[in-house]
């Protein structure tokens, strides 16, 4: 069974980007290529990627006393899993810059959105924040406000907390708006409430 | 990787999706935000096979555009044949008039799009007012993609040279097996 978190939309290759038909390798090169299914003209370099090799070791010719990798018993384990503990070469060393990982755990990870470096995907608080503070604009005078304010406050703290993580400024000039907008909401929300509360119960008279 | 400086290229805007694409040290981010869900994935440098760059109008856009400004033209001429004000008819068909001026600028400028497509995944970015930006930009992505292509084939290079692969020990020779048969 797949795991839907790990499903992603189907990409085939380079392919036109007008028509979007697929291209194949001859019509991969540097120049004006004409496309051949949609007829119009696209910019394009090329480029021969490498495929990037791995130094390893193996256990026989490998540094005295080299434990073998468990997926590999030829080759020399260089780290181990940081979640199973397993002992792993070059090859099965799934590191992003978030840890060592075996393919296991590496996939197990990724899916769970444990490690948020590797989460491939994530709730996106900014958004959620900026409709909390729309909506508590919109019902100002339904009680509500002051919550919805509070709740726009909360999701751009988390919002905030993610941007760190990604390596994003966490403080542009959008959120300094939309938190001083969520404050004067919540102050808003408030006085306006106190004023209906009076109103109906006749305090002010 | 999470902990690296990114930095915003530009963004592409669909009907149901809004991407950004940024820079980071070995490739492209790209960051999909569908609804409240955001989705990341990455073209790596060493992956790139293509990079296009194309201009294009952008027709979704144009559409809405010419939907926002007949709507507003239409209320106007309606108001104009109903009552025959034209103070009032011109007052709602200037809420028209932004519109008209984007699909004029649009139809003028059109989209600069670049196109970058790796082995397992593919980032877009559109420039609709900064050709200047972009072009910048096609010229940057190529230079990266070839500085980091070019410095693994070095290092691989350095493999083979350093460390040449050892061959297996040959079989004894035993001249009954190499007979050949009567």
């Amino acid at each position: 069974m797949v795991n839907p978190q790990l499903q992603v939309d189907s990409y085939q290759g380079p392919e036109c980007p007008r028509c979007h038909s697929r291209l194949t390798a001859d019509w991969i090169r540097t120049g004006i290529v004409r496309c051949p299914d949609c007829n119009r003209d696209f910019e394009s370099t090329a480029f021969t990627p490498p495929t990037r090799r791995l130094r390893v070791e193996h256990v026989a010719t490998g540094p005295v006393e080299a434990n073998a990798c468990a997926n590999h018993g030829r080759n020399a384990a260089v780290t181990s899993c940081q979640r199973c503990g397993l002992l792993i070469c070059a090859l099965c060393d799934m590191n992003v810059g978030a840890g060592s990982y075996c393919p296991l755990c590496f996939d197990r990870v990724r899916a769970e959105g444990s490690v948020p470096g590797l989460a491939g995907k994530t709730r996106d608080y900014g958004a959620m924040a900026r409709v909390s503070a729309i909506a508590g604009f919109l019902f100002l005078f339904m009680f509500i406000a002051p919550v919805l304010g509070i709740m726009a406050l909360v999701y751009q703290a988390k919002g905030r907390k993610q941007q760190r993580a990604r390596g994003d400024k966490p403080w542009t000039v959008g959120a300094v708006v939309l938190m001083v907008f969520a404050i004067l909401e919540i102050a808003g929300g408030v006085a306006i409430d106190a004023l209906m509360i009076g109103a109906m119960t006749g305090a002010f008279k | 990787m999470s902990a690296n400086q990114r930095t915003l290229l530009g963004r592409s805007a669909s009907v149901a999706e809004r991407q950004m694409v940024y820079e980071s040290s070995d490739g492209l981010e790209v960051e999909s935000i569908e609804q409240y869900e955001r989705s990341r994935l990455m073209v790596l440098f060493e992956d790139v096979i293509l990079v296009t760059y194309h201009r294009e109008i952008g027709w979704p856009m144009v559409v809405l555009n010419v939907a926002v400004a007949s709507l507003f033209f239409l209320i106007g001429g309606l108001i104009f044949a109903a009552n025959s004000s034209v103070v009032v008819a011109a007052i709602f068909a200037a809420f028209g008039v932004p519109s008209l001026v984007l699909i004029l600028v649009r139809l003028a400028r059109q989209v600069d799009v670049i196109s970058v497509f790796g082995r397992r995944s593919k980032a877009v970015i559109r420039f609709p007012y900064r050709k200047q930006r972009a072009r910048e930009t096609y010229g940057h992505l190529c230079a990266r993609a070839r500085q980091i292509q070019e410095q693994i084939a070095s290092e691989n290079a350095g493999f083979e040279t350093a460390s040449p692969p050892e061959e297996p020990p040959a079989p004894p020779f035993d001249p009954v097996l190499t007979m050949p048969k009567p």
